[in-house]
């Protein structure tokens, strides 16, 4: 018996945004108490202003490949 | 009185109520057109109409005091937490809210776990968390007030907040969108001249930035405030897109899912434009030729009169007045929003016409601005961690709920509404009753709510299947 999933599915596009956006904040984070610096800045201080352009930037490069490949699928199908 | 400055602001007010009275016509009769322009607003409107939503007063005046008192990094972590936020909601939320069809995160809610406890509690956290965000936006518009035009705060509260009320009970969110839209280029626009002009006086961002840190260490440091204080600012705006009303009420707006998704990533973008240059050109300038400012509130105000032109600075008052009002008129309608459609249609008149709805809706928005005008009168300090406490207090009650209402198939009636009343609870009594350092309540709260919300849930099986089919219709575009 096919055990039924507990959760609804996410498109892979939307899934690999998601875990981005994770993955960064949490690594970004590690960098709160280092002393490292770039033009005298923290870099934790530039890694969260290089979050604000990515974090969109990912996202609309995730959803472009979703519908390109969910627009294919259609046009497949009513041929 | 200055006149230019006064003169600009003046025809600015003045386009805001004709913009007020055109969309008039489109809303009279129509609760679809009113609160949701029709579902008709296009990728390009949507787009500059999200990031004036949430570019408030505290995008402009309070960012950049927040920089100049508590540092750059500080700073890039509270706001970089609402630019990655847009895209968190258009992965986690845009696509179903929008297939649903609604006019409020209430609605959502009703039709997920139909619940009356859910359906009063929730918009009164929604008039109480909102209204706390109108007054803190209130104290911006009399702040500017007060720095560039020379009239009294009491005066300036009064006259912008008449502006904004009329253009939004009498046009609705078509008013709200069009003039978000000229306030959204406006804002942006003179932030950017602004940092450019500072640039260039400076040298560039880099000598800038050095010249700065060197006046003032800590600008460009990590210090002062725990760990958990950073990421708490974060948090706060992270969760803030999913579930704050005046946000995703664009995404209620937008003609198609597509548009909803797109429109939130290319706000961010133009978002992250102006708080990124802006933050680093204002804050270090004002470090470098102001370096013990009492009020950090006005620094930007400040640099404005020494910097540029008067006729420019003129039209810097009135951007702004445009950062504020575009965010108040949308939290405006948010919470009348909820007043109308969450308790007067479906608790007092369920039998109401659209009409009748529309009307009801325009006292509302009045009796909801004159209330904030009167908390206004004594505003808070610190104008960004006011109402970021009060986004904070919004994503304990309701982010769990709906993120795993949309995405678990086993979340249950109970276990949403324990969520709703442990999350926003303990965030209050953690705020209030506990010494714990700035913004870090969010770390508990919110991950109480989730533990609550799955234990419960799990305790309280099964989720009704005709609900779970509707929502799996929901993710499909």
């Amino acid at each position: 018996m096919v055990k039924e999933k507990q959760f609804f599915e996410m498109s892979s596009g939307d899934k690999f945004t998601l875990v981005a956006l994770l993955v960064y904040a949490v690594i970004t984070f590690f960098f709160v108490q280092s002393g490292a610096t770039i033009s005298k800045m923290a870099v934790f201080g530039w890694l969260m202003g290089v979050f604000m352009f990515i974090a969109p930037i990912i996202s609309l490069i995730c959803m472009n490949l979703d519908y390109a490949k969910a627009d294919k699928i259609k046009e497949k199908a009513n041929k | 009185m200055k006149t230019i400055e006064f003169t600009l602001t003046l025809l600015y007010l003045v386009a805001c109520i004709g913009i007020g009275f055109w969309a008039n016509k489109k809303v009279k009769s129509s609760t679809e057109d009113y609160w949701v322009a029709g579902r008709n607003i296009g990728t390009f409107a949507n787009s500059w109409a999200m990031m004036a939503a949430l570019a408030s007063g505290g995008s402009v005046l309070g960012v950049m005091g927040l920089a100049y008192s508590r540092g750059i990094p500080y700073t890039f972590s509270m706001y970089a937490g609402a630019a990655a936020g847009f895209p968190l909601a258009a992965v986690l939320v845009a696509k179903q809210l929008r297939n649903l069809g609604i006019y409020t995160i209430t609605d959502f809610l009703r039709f997920r776990y139909k619940n009356k406890a859910i359906e009063i509690l929730v918009p009164v956290i929604i008039i109480l968390a909102m209204g706390a965000y109108i007054v803190a936006q209130m104290k911006a518009a009399g702040v500017t007030a007060v720095y560039l035009l020379g009239i009294p705060y009491n005066y300036a509260i009064v006259v912008t907040a008449i502006v904004f009320i009329l253009y939004v009970s009498i046009g609705g969110m078509w008013a709200i969108t069009l003039t978000d839209i000229v306030q959204g280029i406006l804002m942006v626009g003179m932030v950017l001249i602004l940092s450019a002009v500072l640039f260039g006086n400076f040298g560039g961002i880099t000598p800038l930035l050095s010249q700065a840190i060197e006046a003032k260490p800590d600008l460009g440091a990590v210090v002062g405030l725990s760990t958990a204080s950073y990421v708490g600012a974060f948090l706060v705006w992270f969760v803030a897109a999913c579930i704050t009303p005046h946000l995703i009420m664009r995404v209620f707006t937008s003609r198609t899912v597509r548009s909803a998704k797109y429109s939130l990533n290319y706000s961010i973008v133009i978002y992250a434009f102006m708080i990124v240059f802006g933050v680093i050109a204002i804050s270090s300038a004002g470090h470098i030729v102001l370096p013990d400012l009492q009020d950090p509130d006005t620094l930007f105000l400040k640099l404005i009169e020494m910097y540029l032109p008067r006729v420019i600075g003129g039209f810097a008052v009135a951007a702004v007045m445009a950062a504020v009002m575009s965010t108040t008129d949308a939290l405006l309608l948010a919470v009348s929003s909820a007043v109308v459609n969450d308790i007067y249609c479906k608790f007092i008149n369920k039998e109401a016409s659209e009409r009748q709805v529309v009307k009801v809706s325009l006292i509302a928005t009045w009796v909801v601005g004159i209330l904030a005008v009167f908390f206004a009168l004594n505003p808070p300090k610190l104008l960004t961690m006011f109402y970021t406490a009060a986004v904070g207090w919004l994503g304990s009650a309701l982010f769990a709920p709906v993120i795993l209402g949309i995405w678990w198939k086993k979340a249950t009636t109970k276990g949403a509404l324990w969520s709703i009343i442990i999350g926003s609870a303990s965030y209050l009594y953690l705020l209030w009753f506990t010494k714990m350092p700035a913004l870090t309540h969010i770390l508990v709260s919110l991950p109480l709510a989730f533990v609550v919300h799955i234990a419960v849930s799990l305790a309280t099986q099964p989720v009704d299947q005709a609900v779970l089919s509707r929502v799996a219709e929901l993710h499909i575009e």
